[in-house]
């Protein structure tokens, strides 16, 4: 108990525990969406389009710091993930095909510019996360991203919902299906550029799909999976800040690896839809 | 179509076009419902309570209303989807092959509440493949194959000589009934 007290006397721990509940805890209320909407992988895609759009931001700007790893990687994401839907709109592609195209041409063009760039060691921060590392200006921008992720998705949460479950009866009940696809995809990239400062990019997919996934194998409340998500999240981010101190190790890798060793407890312990269960019963009742 | 008119059509989907694992019991479908009346930030009153809980009732529900959608039986799981076109208040119901894939009882059943739903005031059109049923169910029937074969009362058109024509030599035969 002491060496965790002692471990709080220090302020750069102070920032970095609440940095990280503020990040686990808008991302974990965000991955509820992601499940629901299964986009996963389209996520995945994003969080790699993260890199080039930090190497954007260093080229463009000269200089890598919060705020302009904040809009290269933004940009970066915005511009494959809208035109991803672009392409996918107006063509006979599939979304994830055109997603995949553009992405990996991006990380690619990334590649180059950073070869070009003498890479200073903060890339390595970007790529693992350095959430001991983080200055003032970060909580607040965390603060400020996440309290945006909350308010959107809480206020719109019904439309939202309806939407995931139906696109097309959610239209025909007047819901603008387009731009709230939008506007998620939009929260989607934010989300993902907070948690690059705590877990990096390589990482960062892992908050904003497995707190929620852990509460899919238990509730059948979209409302228990978004807040279910977030308390998960925060909690399983302010416990690896403990455990990275305590341990000496990489707290992003920390945070992920809690996230999969829960998600793990939950796949197999789930009354309803864990492992356990499954075993010995015969597949459950479907439809006739 | 404007917006206080948004809740008078509702459509019910394909049951394999429906993802049966989304977290969503019985009752929180038929909240759905209640969206065009309430809209994304107005709040859930006792009178939507009352709507949902009344639709509930009339598909014969209630007791299953906090079930999962997918630990319904496929008759059920119909009968929920109308429930939320009940309390949506929709006065036009779109049905797309709604008794696909149902055994006998669970068909009959639904067939009745079709009946009861349209002695009620409400128009119901459906998309319909089951040439035995159509006289039992419908009223009125529209006979498409590629082009409109025949339009009118069952008792008129619904023929074997149209039955025919709709089903006759092209690729794709296509049916939709109406009632």
């Amino acid at each position: 108990m002491s060496q965790l007290l002692e471990i709080l006397e220090y302020p750069f721990n102070q920032r970095a525990l609440l940095i990280a509940m503020l990040i686990g805890f808008a991302n974990g209320f965000l991955s509820g969406f992601i499940v629901l909407r299964r986009s996963a992988l389209m996520v995945g895609s994003l969080a790699h389009t993260l890199l080039p759009g930090i190497a954007l931001a260093i080229a463009t700007f000269g200089v890598l710091n919060a705020f302009t790893a904040f809009f290269g990687a933004l940009f970066a994401a915005l511009l494959v993930g809208l035109g991803a839907i672009l392409v996918s709109r107006n063509s006979r592609l599939d979304g994830d095909s055109a997603l995949a195209i553009l992405y990996t041409t991006a990380f690619a063009g990334g590649l180059l510019l950073v070869d070009r760039m003498s890479v200073n060691s903060e890339l390595e921060h970007w790529l693992f996360g350095n959430i001991l590392g983080l200055s003032d200006a970060d909580l607040w921008l965390a603060f400020g991203v996440s309290a945006l992720i909350l308010l959107c998705l809480a206020s719109l949460r019904r439309p939202l919902v309806i939407m995931l479950f139906e696109p097309a009866v959610a239209e025909t009940l007047g819901i603008p299906v387009r731009s709230l696809s939008y506007l998620l995809m939009a929260l989607m990239v934010l989300g993902l550029i907070t948690s690059l400062q705590a877990v990096g990019c390589i990482l960062s997919l892992s908050l904003l799909v497995a707190p929620a996934s852990i509460v899919y194998l238990f509730s059948n409340s979209p409302r228990a999976l978004f807040w279910g998500g977030a308390i998960i999240g925060a909690l399983s981010a302010a416990a690896a800040v403990f455990l990275s101190n305590l341990l000496g190790v990489r707290t992003g890798a920390c945070i992920v690896l809690l996230l999969g060793g829960l998600f793990g407890i939950a796949f197999l312990i789930s009354p309803r839809y864990g492992l356990l269960a499954a075993v010995g019963k015969v597949p459950s009742q479907h439809d006739h | 179509m404007d917006r206080q008119r948004r809740h008078e059509i509702a459509y019910l989907p394909q049951r394999e076009e429906v993802n049966w694992d989304f977290p969503l019991t019985v009752r929180g479908l038929a909240e759905m419902g209640r969206y065009p009346h309430v809209g994304s930030f107005g709040r859930f009153r006792k009178s939507d309570r009352a709507a949902v809980d009344a639709s509930l009732e009339s598909v014969d529900l209630t007791a299953l209303a906090n079930r999962h959608i997918r630990e319904l039986s496929g008759g059920q799981q119909q009968r929920a989807f109308l429930a939320r076109a009940l309390a949506q208040e929709a006065h036009v119901l779109l049905l797309d092959e709604p008794f696909s894939g149902l055994d006998l009882p669970s068909s009959k059943r639904l067939a009745t509440l079709i009946t009861e739903l349209k002695d009620a005031g409400h128009l119901i059109i459906a998309c319909h493949h089951d040439l035995d049923t159509v006289p039992k169910i419908f009223d009125e029937v529209l006979m498409l194959n590629r082009r409109q074969i025949a339009f009118g009362r069952v008792a008129d058109v619904f023929d074997r000589e149209r039955i025919d024509a709709a089903f006759a030599d092209q690729d794709e035969p296509q049916g939709g009934d109406k009632s």
